[in-house]
């Protein structure tokens, strides 16, 4: 053969070999269309076809997924024609994709083919999908239950239970239990059995004798039987206690057949083994009002006096059967003998009801606190009316947590009897407790106000401070009662009645106003009306308190202004403003340091209004709040958002004369005199440094305000006029000079406080100074300098790089500044050029008590 | 071809042989393994021998046929399902004897296998089970589904009667897979009672009126006075109360070949369908319209 030919017939062979591999590949792609099409469309026999392609690839279920009604349809029809173990496994796993009612025609045929489908539904058991696993239950159990298959299922399953699978353990309980009696002997089998089977782990076999349990216990009658004939006489411990738990769980289910588990639980509570006792008694409670026989409950009454641990589960049951007959025994063992069994006893108690309250009255009184507790916690689980006084009874108790357990029931079970006792525990002194107490009168409602109203004049912050609250959480019911109490004798009934009633707010509003407008009241109640409405912060209780802002006494209008201020309203601004004017001088001081400090509404132009029209003391106070106003803590923050105030505005010109003359008049008003000499501080003119200079001796009490006046001053002159400015530089020297003339040390730091608020224009003056200045007084310049803060570094640095004497000094007042860099300048300076320690300890201490009096308020 | 070619392709036909020899081997081995396993009592470990056993192929399968005669019963009834898994006729005659077997799992298989095997020599033995009312419901069922599987026209008067059965749950799926099987025969008798089955004053089961309509689509002759009778029947159907009927009875006539005069009253009747509350029903209707 030639080459050519060889060649041709190698390309022959592949691309034949490819073309059917595509072939190959294209067939089995459109076998599953093409039986889904024979099944939509096709005969019987074609139907039957097409599925037997679906089950030999295992595609049934991924084929009819999603698939019309009649194709799913078709399918059942033909796989039930196909009829092979195959075809019921995949016609039981498909079950989930179907629709339901084909899916339940499904599952209701397969059932059809009897023993033959055991197996397929055994394998379906096992699936992963819950689906398929409830599909193959239901047929498994109709097959178990025919003559023919109930062997072959028992059979087939056993080798389950000790599956590792919760979901396989679950079925096969569910598909054998309903098969009763022929499957009871292989859940006993499984129990009796010691060890594990030769091809078993102990887990496995743990497992199996847990599934045979719960097959038994869902079997109910048809086990009872057996277990009270193979298990209950048996000698294996285990094996008795497991019975009693079995005829314990049965004991519901069985219903009116219940009285059935009963003789082999007496038997067993009477077991030499205390865990087959414990199980026993536990097991009779589950009889519930069933056990309400005198053998039972004389059986687990005796069994109080047992193991800790038989006693706790007597108690349980004892509880649960709930015959009132169980109290006294029950209170006893609580008083005698609880120990391992106090909850158990708690909730016993708890469960009988009303009929266990005379008994536990009895342990309410014993002396022992822990039975005390306890039987409070009864008490207050039991929850009706009739245990309230009981619980009123325990809030007086010496052990807090006694009070506590009462408190809280009575905050849930209050009523009108416990309002004495509740009214006496508001002064606990148990957060807790008075907490609880609180929520209580809150229950109570509208019952409570009068006793809530008494306890705001108890003189005890704390106690009036819950009774408020409690009245506040009342709400609006409380309102009628609460005015009376404005008008009361006692002023601390008063002073939390007007808390009260601002907290309330709205609805409280008629009733203080008028109290308030009532002129034949008591100033003193008609003053606590106004520090209700101010409390309130109501827009509507600006109108009564500025009417009785005209009121005879001056004491009600001072009340009344500081209300008006706490409403922090816009329309008390006029109020406010016209009290600078009012006649009498505690009036005018109390609206102006309200005032001072109001920057609410139209205050500014009033006030301004206020330079031009008042008489020459409302003036000067016109002109302290407006100096104040242009404070720079307040200026920078609002200027943007509300404008320039009017001192650094239109009223600059007057304010500063203003001030200067209240600071200078001896016949002023001390207060007057200090605020306004503050105000210099924001509002002073160039004549205001001679005004506050004088003030800088050692025996002026003002000294350390009008030097630190004086800084600001010039601090802020120097800010807005540039480092030059004439009224910055006549500050400074004129502090300058104090200091240095000064032997006060008290007035030289306060100068030296000054002077480190001039700030860094003063820097290049004062460092200039030190070359000069005598050894006493070069700390203080340092200190000042440090003070100052970084503004003064750049200075201090070129300070330094001269060859001065200040040099040194300057070093001082860089280390104090603190700026990171300098400092690490310094640092790496030769030792001769460092300053010297013993200098920087004496300027830092002084640099340390200028820092402080700067952090004390002006005001 | 030189001699070194041909000499190549002997010894790649000669190791292919010797391959494909072992591998049978292997095969034969591993059923007769699988084969002892089917005795052993436990249902769900037969059954897993049996599927591995499938797998294997037909003639694995027929290593089944000695247990026909096992003295244990569930292992004639395992023999017999896997017999009948290899659909070839020429073993039906040895399963024949097992519809006399005493025990009821074993008639059982053997009634389905037959079905599978696919001999019409069946049909009168099956015929005789179906009618036998002595014997369990399970096992005329499974007769009932073979002779649908065999579509012998012979059976109808006998599958008629199994229809006449009281519409209880236990007759249930014996008297579907009569409907299924008279769907099969398409004789005149059994179209008729297919006819009548659609019925609700005939037929109450919900179930077997759904099964008769579908059986009707292939049943009659395309054109034919019959499929007009049908193509009635199923658009009466329609109207069904019951909505699995009328989904089965607008897919019929989707596929259904009717006589012209026919065509524009179905036509109208699947449209009106397209309305149907049910979502199916009208998911059929638009289909048999397409």
């Amino acid at each position: 053969m030639d080459d050519t030919t060889r060649r041709q017939i190698t390309w022959i062979v592949v691309v034949t070999f490819g073309l059917a591999l595509i072939v190959y590949a294209g067939n089995q792609r459109s076998l599953v269309p093409r039986a889904l099409d024979r099944l939509s469309r096709g005969t019987l026999a074609e139907q039957v076809e097409a599925t037997r392609i679906l089950v030999a690839r295992g595609k049934v279920g991924e084929a009819l997924k999603d698939q019309p009604r009649w194709v799913q349809t078709a399918a059942v029809k033909a796989l039930l024609e196909l009829g092979t173990p195959e075809a019921i496994q995949q016609l039981t796993e498909a079950v989930p994709v179907f629709d339901e009612p084909v899916g339940n025609w499904a599952t209701a045929a397969t059932v059809s083919f009897g023993r033959m489908a055991i197996g397929p539904l055994v394998e379906c058991m096992q699936s992963r999908d819950g689906g398929v696993r409830a599909a193959a239950q239901g047929p498994l159990t109709k097959i178990g239950l025919t003559p023919e298959g109930g062997p072959a299922v028992i059979a087939a399953l056993s080798p389950f239970m000790g599956a590792y699978d919760d979901f396989v353990r679950a079925g096969v309980v569910a598909v054998l239990a309903p098969l009763g009696k022929p499957a009871a002997p292989v859940a006993i089998r499984t129990l009796l059995q010691k060890t594990p089977g030769p091809d078993q782990t102990s887990a496995a076999f743990a497992r199996a004798q847990d599934t045979a349990v719960e097959m038994l216990v869902a079997m109910k009658e048809p086990a009872l039987e057996p277990i009270i004939t193979q298990l209950v006489p048996h000698q294996r411990e285990k094996l008795r206690a497991t019975a009693a738990l079995m005829l314990g769980r049965m004991a519901g289910p069985l219903g009116d057949k219940a009285g059935e588990i009963v003789p082999p639980l007496l038997r067993l509570i009477g077991d030499a083994s205390w865990s087959v006792r414990r199980r026993a008694a536990w097991a009779l409670g589950e009889l519930r009002e069933k056990g309400r026989q005198a053998d039972i409950l004389a059986a687990l009454t005796l069994r109080l006096q047992d193991e800790p641990e038989v006693k706790a589960a007597a108690v349980k049951s004892l509880g649960q059967i709930a015959s009132p007959t169980s109290a006294g025994p029950l209170v006893q063992t609580l008083l005698t003998n609880r120990e391992g069994a106090i909850q158990e006893l708690v909730v016993a108690l708890t469960s009988l009801g009303p009929p266990a309250l005379p008994a536990l009255q009895t342990a309410l009184q014993s002396p022992d606190a822990e039975a005390r507790e306890a039987a409070t916690e009864a008490v207050a689980g039991i929850g009706t009316p009739a245990a309230v006084p009981l619980l009123a009874g325990r809030l007086s108790d010496s052990s807090v947590s006694v009070r506590r357990i009462a408190a809280q029931a009575l905050a849930l079970q209050a009523n009108a009897s416990a309002v004495d006792a509740l009214s006496r525990a508001l002064g606990d002194s148990d957060p807790v407790v008075y907490g609880a107490v609180r929520r209580a009168f809150v229950r109570l409602g509208e019952e409570a106000v009068p006793p809530l109203i008494a306890r705001l004049g108890s003189g005890d912050p704390r106690v009036a401070l819950v009774a408020s609250e409690a009245l506040n959480a009342i709400g609006p019911r409380a309102v009628p009662a609460l005015p009376a109490a404005l008008r009361s004798d006692n002023g601390f009934t008063r002073d939390w009645a007007a808390v009260t009633l601002g907290n309330l707010g709205r609805p409280a509003l008629a009733a203080v106003s008028a109290v308030l407008a009532d002129g034949s009241a008591p100033v003193s109640s008609r003053a606590a009306a106004a520090r209700a409405l101010g409390r309130s912060r109501l827009p509507e209780a600006v109108a009564p308190l500025a009417q009785a802002a005209g009121a005879a006494s001056p004491e009600l209008r001072q009340e009344v202004l500081r209300a008006l201020a706490a409403t922090r309203q816009p329309e008390a601004t006029t109020s406010l403003v016209a009290g600078l004017s009012d006649p009498a001088l505690p009036v005018r001081l109390t609206a102006l340091r309200l005032v001072k400090d109001w920057q609410v509404g139209d205050a500014d132009k009033q006030l301004t209004a206020l330079l031009r029209s008042g008489d020459e003391q409302t003036k000067r106070m016109a002109a302290v709040a407006l100096a104040f106003h242009a404070s720079p803590g307040i200026t920078p923050l609002l200027g943007p958002l509300f404008g320039t105030p009017a001192a650094a505005a239109e009223g600059r010109a007057e304010i500063a004369p203003l001030l200067n003359a209240a600071v200078e008049d001896p016949a002023e008003l001390p207060e007057v005199r200090r605020l306004a000499l503050i105000g210099l501080a924001y509002g002073g003119n160039q004549q205001s440094v001679d005004v506050l200079v004088k003030f800088l001796t050692p025996d002026s009490p003002l000294a350390g305000l009008a030097a630190r006046a004086l800084g600001l001053l010039g601090g802020r002159m120097a800010e807005q006029e540039g480092p030059g400015s004439p009224l910055a530089a006549a500050a400074r020297d004129r502090l300058l000079e104090v200091l240095e003339k000064t032997d006060s040390e008290a007035l030289r730091l306060q100068t030296a406080t000054g002077l480190s608020l001039v700030g860094g224009s003063a820097a290049p003056a004062l460092l200039e100074r030190l070359n000069t200045a005598p050894e006493t007084i070069q700390p203080w310049l340092a200190a000042a300098i440090g003070a100052m803060g970084k503004p003064a570094n750049d200075e201090a640095m070129r300070e330094r790089g001269r060859e001065r004497q200040s040099k040194e000094w300057a070093s001082v007042a860089i280390m104090l500044i603190g700026n990171p860099e300098s400092i690490k300048f310094l640092a790496r300076l030769p030792q001769g050029e460092q300053p010297s320690a013993e200098k920087l300890a004496q300027a830092r201490a002084l640099y340390d008590q200028i820092m402080k009096v700067r952090a004390a308020p002006l005001a | 071809m030189s001699r070194k070619t041909l000499t190549n392709l002997i010894l790649i036909v000669v190791l292919a042989g010797v391959v494909w020899g072992i591998s049978q081997a292997q095969r034969a081995s591993r059923a007769a393994s699988l084969i002892k396993d089917l005795a052993q009592p436990d249902d769900y470990a037969a059954y897993r021998s049996l599927r591995k056993l499938s797998g294997l192929g037909p003639s694995a399968a027929a290593r089944a046929l000695r247990l026909l005669t096992d003295p244990q019963p569930y292992v004639r009834a395992r023999a017999a399902i896997l017999v009948g898994e290899t659909r070839n006729p020429r073993y039906a005659a040895q399963v024949l004897p097992l519809l006399q077997d005493e025990a009821t799992e074993v008639r059982m298989a053997a009634a389905s296998a037959l079905g599978s095997l696919g001999s019409p020599q069946a049909t009168t033995p099956l015929l005789a089970l179906v009618q036998d009312e002595q014997q369990p419901l399970e096992v005329r069922t499974a007769a009932t589904r073979s002779l649908a599987l065999l579509a012998a026209p012979e059976a109808v008067p006998a599958l008629q009667k199994l229809l006449k059965l009281p519409p209880e749950e236990q007759n249930a799926p014996l008297r579907e897979a009569a409907v299924i099987a008279l769907g099969a025969c398409r004789t005149a008798e059994a179209i008729k009672e297919l006819r009548d089955r659609l019925r609700p004053d005939q037929e109450s089961s919900v179930a077997v009126r759904t099964l008769a309509a579908e059986g009707l689509a292939r049943a009659a002759t395309p054109g034919s006075a019959e499929a007009g009778e049908v193509g009635r029947a199923l658009l009466e159907a329609l109207r069904d109360e019951a909505s699995e009927v009328r989904i089965a009875a607008a897919h019929s006539l989707g596929q259904i070949f009717l006589p012209q005069d026919l065509s524009p009253t179905v036509t109208e009747a699947l449209r009106e369908a397209l309305g149907d509350p049910h979502y199916w029903v009208r998911e059929a209707a638009e289909e048999a319209l397409r």
